[in-house]
């Protein structure tokens, strides 16, 4: 915990370079942080020219707020916070457009051989269970699972306690056994 | 009762613990390590669950990567060459001119609200200061005015003068009548302002100053 605390983070850095007037740290931030931007807002929006505008949209509010950033987390999670507020809200302002369009995720989910992106029935099979999760644990499961988060971001991320998280998380990975094996809950 | 809910609880931490053991405590480490090893359904449980976790990493949903220098080339044009200020760095002459604004809104006040009609009349002169008795608060409606100062403060004790003559008082106060006048020149003393004379004292002057002075003293 305190050798990880006393490692320098190039987040940080970057992040204070650019507090103290360097432009070019924030094109690095992007850099480091753009597939993983995508990647969450990706997950949310399930559009591939939506999750561009989005991730756009991410990093712009990320250059405002940067300046007032006060590092009490970690860069990256600060990203991801921003990713998901900007996905839901997008998700919120496009309602009706996006009914369709879940409808049709949620029916590709459902029945992994219509997965019209992946082939792999095995992933299909998986991300239609992971889809079934409740909200909190398929969202510590994705993050931890897929976007490789500490705990501790995930934590921050998800609103709740490092152990919260890593309960959630153990809880998720279960239940996801449970709809894979159709075995009884806990 | 209790050492079930505790073993609850560890066996809670069990996913934490297979996919990120380095982000256990010490404590937590050991109490899971302790149920694995007591209890081999729970082992199972843990190579299954590992297992999952596995396939789940490399399940994530593939998507057409996008062009990531055209996204990054649309984000440069999109938030613009300079770095945001913020507000309170574009606001920081407001901390001198607030302090400016608000010293001379206290002067103000002070001069506003300070008695017009004052009895207290400060003096810089060291620790005098004169005083009269205060008039009556406005509106009064026929106020004699304040003739003369009737007391004085010396050394913080207050001297009644209302029926000395001022002139002799400050006489008094000031030592006697212009102490600065260079004295009278005494018959009994040399003349002191100009000391020339002494240069043109002989040796026989000296010594019978310094016999007289002798005699003086001794007697």
């Amino acid at each position: 915990m305190t050798e990880k605390s006393e490692i320098v983070d190039p987040d940080r850095e970057l992040a204070d370079r650019f507090r103290a007037g360097e432009r070019d740290a924030f094109d690095q931030l992007v850099r480091r942080h753009e597939k993983g931007v995508w990647r969450i807002v990706r997950r949310y929006l399930r559009n591939d020219a939506d999750t561009a505008d989005v991730t756009q949209q991410v990093f712009v509010r990320a250059f405002r707020g940067l300046v007032t950033f006060r590092g009490q987390s970690s860069v990256r999670s600060w990203l991801y916070r921003i990713a998901i507020n900007c996905a839901l809200s997008w998700i919120r302002d496009h309602r009706h457009e996006t009914a369709t369009e879940i409808a049709e995720d949620a029916l590709t989910e459902a029945h992994p051989g219509l997965d019209r992106i992946a082939g792999d029935q095995d992933h299909a099979q998986l991300r239609a269970a992971i889809a079934q999760l409740p909200p909190k644990q398929k969202m510590v499961l994705e993050l931890r699972v897929f976007d490789d988060l500490s705990f501790r971001e995930v934590a921050e991320l998800a609103d709740c306690s490092e152990n919260t998280a890593k309960v959630n998380f153990h809880y998720a990975v279960k239940r996801l056994r449970d709809i894979l094996g159709g075995k009884r809950g806990d | 009762m209790a050492t079930d809910d505790t073993d609850d609880k560890d066996r809670e931490l069990l996913g934490a613990y297979l996919d990120g053991v380095a982000e256990l405590t010490p404590d937590e480490r050991r109490r899971v390590e302790l149920e694995l090893a007591n209890d081999p359904a729970l082992q199972r449980e843990a190579d299954e669950l590992r297992s999952l976790i596995q396939r789940t990493r490399s399940a994530a949903m593939p998507t057409t990567e996008p062009d990531w220098s055209a996204l990054e080339r649309q984000i440069r044009e999109a938030v613009g060459p300079t770095v945001p200020v913020p507000f309170w760095r574009r606001l920081r002459w407001l901390a001198p001119a607030g302090t400016l604004v608000t010293t001379a809104a206290i002067a103000l006040l002070w001069l506003h609200h300070a008695p017009t009609d004052r009895a207290a009349i400060a003096h810089d002169a060291g620790s005098l200061a004169l005083v009269a008795p205060a008039a009556p608060a406005a509106p009064a409606p026929a106020v004699e005015p304040v003739a003369a100062p009737a007391a004085v403060y010396i050394d913080g004790q207050v001297i009644d003068i209302s029926n000395v003559d001022p002139e002799a008082l400050m006489d008094d106060l000031d030592g006697g009548p212009d102490d600065t006048a260079e004295a009278e020149p005494d018959s009994a003393l040399l003349p002191a302002a100009d000391y020339n004379w002494i240069d043109q004292l002989d040796d026989q002057a000296v010594e019978r100053a310094e016999r007289w002075l002798a005699r003086k003293h001794g007697g």
